[in-house]
């Protein structure tokens, strides 16, 4: 587009006024973008600098959340597995990340796509994904945790198979996915749509079960931070999920988890991916939001 | 030459206008994003909903018992299996995973010295319940005999499972469907080591 064909008399170097307008145009583009940048640096800077805060409890934004602090499984960790959990050397659970990114780059199917191929860079699309499930899905109408999101994008975009709870495959990709928004807080939508779901899972927390008869806050909400025999109680956060633990010797999801709480009270476990535990997922999440993702964390 | 310079100010104005709008909206959006977020976050939810009370009801899989209630105290006074208990089978009991798993949540000091030598079967004590120490002079046995059938009957919102007890349950698994957690003789075994502990 040419705008002028004199040359500008206030620019003494000579260039045409459409040159220095766009030149102007690009300096306060530039100048904003300057502002934005400087500010996202600060804010990731605090987060960096401030050391691993995981050790530390946080209060939860929600005033209705029945816990007046939070703490991350990770602070009732022994040192040594603490340590684990940051060393990405030494934590298993990132070679379930590295095989999830392999996946991740994996064409497959009947349309013969990637993920990365609608998704793209997995640190930008996946970044908040990972912390906000599980999530209300309209067709379904109920909610869906991440295991089944990518088994639904597997379904209906790639024209794959979807695979079956706990198997490597999926364990690697939520496990993939989910590191994507490490360090970063956990939080989940819990009103509108998703509003009885969490109703749901909320009374199955506080409902006592099997031949023990205790609910979940028996144990992670009155008993936190005592001793049960050799165990140290946590508060039963879902913010370290996938995690590896030593007792599996592999990285298990949150479901996996679940059942093991409920067997250990003597009451029969549901299915993994049941609707009672997605439930319960998202109730749980919500009562850790605030947490940052620690996926994969390392615990007993 | 006026008309040309207002027709290129026009122009420029629109050439500016738009671009900058964009950016001017990308930092909007950039800035509230966080506001929006956090204002989600706020938003109240329903008080806490009470878990269900279930009644309490004995079933003939059971022995009989009788739940005396006085004033004060709630107690059962007749010896579940009609027999007397064997306090070194209730001591192992205690101890049994399986069976009582007493030290799960409670403390008693005397097995600090057995816990040097076998820390794997009297250490690590949990702190959950309070220290079992002098319990048979805090209680009478006949009241500590409840508290081991149903412990909720004498303290309704306890943790402590109720060792003698099958009804009211909730999805409790098939391996332990209509079983209560010990039998009633272990029941007494196990009574007649806590009267041990003055
Ligand atoms: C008998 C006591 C008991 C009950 C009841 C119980 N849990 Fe647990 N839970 C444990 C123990 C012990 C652990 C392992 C140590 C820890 O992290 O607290 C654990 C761990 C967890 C963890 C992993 C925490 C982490 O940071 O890795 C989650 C999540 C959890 N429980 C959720 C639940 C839920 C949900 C329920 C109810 C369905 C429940 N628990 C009921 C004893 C219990
Ligand atoms: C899951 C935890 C748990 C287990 C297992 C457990 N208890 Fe308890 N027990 C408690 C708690 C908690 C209390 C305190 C009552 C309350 O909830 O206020 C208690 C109270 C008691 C009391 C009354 C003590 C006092 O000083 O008031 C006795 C006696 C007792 N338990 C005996 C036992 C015996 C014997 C066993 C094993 C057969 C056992 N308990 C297993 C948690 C437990």
């Amino acid at each position: 587009m040419n705008f002028c064909s004199q040359h500008c008399r206030t620019c003494f170097a000579g260039i045409r006024i459409c040159d220095f307008s766009v030149f102007r145009r690009l300096l306060s583009v530039f100048s904003f973008m300057m502002v934005v940048w400087f500010m996202t640096v600060f804010m990731w800077s605090m987060v960096a600098f401030a050391g691993n805060g995981r050790d530390k409890s946080i209060v939860p934004r929600d005033k209705t959340n029945p816990l007046s602090n939070l703490w991350s499984g990770y602070y009732y960790a022994k040192k040594d597995i603490q340590g684990l959990q940051e060393n990405r050397q030494e934590n298993p659970g990132f070679k379930y990340i590295t095989e999830g990114a392999q996946l991740w780059e994996q064409k497959v199917g009947l349309r013969n796509k990637s993920c990365a191929k609608c998704h793209g860079k997995p640190s930008v699309s996946m970044g908040e994904a990972g912390a906000r499930y599980p999530q209300y899905y309209a067709p379904f109408k109920r909610l869906i945790n991440l295991e089944q999101r990518i088994n639904l994008c597997r379904k209906n975009y790639q024209g794959a198979k979807s695979f079956e709870y706990e198997s490597r495959e999926l364990l690697s990709l939520t496990t993939f996915v989910r590191s994507q928004a490490r360090n970063r807080p956990v939080r989940v939508k819990v009103d509108g749509f998703a509003k009885d779901f969490f109703e749901r899972g909320k009374a199955f927390y506080y409902q006592r079960r099997g031949q023990l008869d205790m609910s979940c806050a028996n144990c992670h909400e009155n008993n936190y931070g005592k001793q049960l025999r050799s165990t140290l109680l946590s508060q039963g956060q879902a913010n370290g999920f996938p995690s590896y633990r030593v007792a599996w010797q592999k990285v298990g999801s949150l479901h996996r988890r679940f059942q093991g709480c409920n067997k250990l009270v003597r009451a029969k476990p549901y299915a993994l991916g049941a609707e009672y535990y997605v439930n319960l997922e998202l109730y749980l999440n919500w009562r850790g939001a605030g947490l940052e993702v620690e996926t994969p964390a390392v615990r007993d | 030459m006026t008309n040309s310079i207002a027709q290129k100010f026009n122009l420029l104005a629109q050439f500016l206008r738009a671009p900058f709008c964009m950016s001017l909206r990308l930092c909007m959006i950039l800035l509230i994003t966080p506001v929006l977020v956090t204002s989600i976050w706020a938003l109240d939810l329903n008080a806490a909903e009470k878990a269900t009370k279930k009644s309490e009801k004995k079933t003939s899989k059971l022995v009989e018992y009788e739940i005396f209630n006085l004033i004060q105290s709630k107690s059962i006074p007749k010896p579940l299996a009609g027999k007397k208990g064997n306090w070194k089978r209730g001591e192992a009991l205690i101890l049994d995973i399986a069976k009582g798993n007493c030290l799960q949540c409670h403390r008693i000091d005397q097995f600090h010295e057995k816990a040097k030598k076998n820390p794997d079967v009297y250490g690590n004590m949990g702190e959950i319940g309070p220290s079992l120490d002098g319990v048979a002079s805090r209680y009478q046995d006949s009241q500590l005999r409840l508290i081991l059938v149903n412990a909720k009957l004498v303290f309704p919102e306890t943790i402590m499972p109720a060792y003698y007890r099958i009804d009211g349950l909730t999805r409790v698994d098939d391996e332990y469907l209509d079983k209560p957690i010990m039998s009633a003789q272990d029941i007494e075994d196990i009574l007649s080591f806590l009267m041990k502990l003055k």
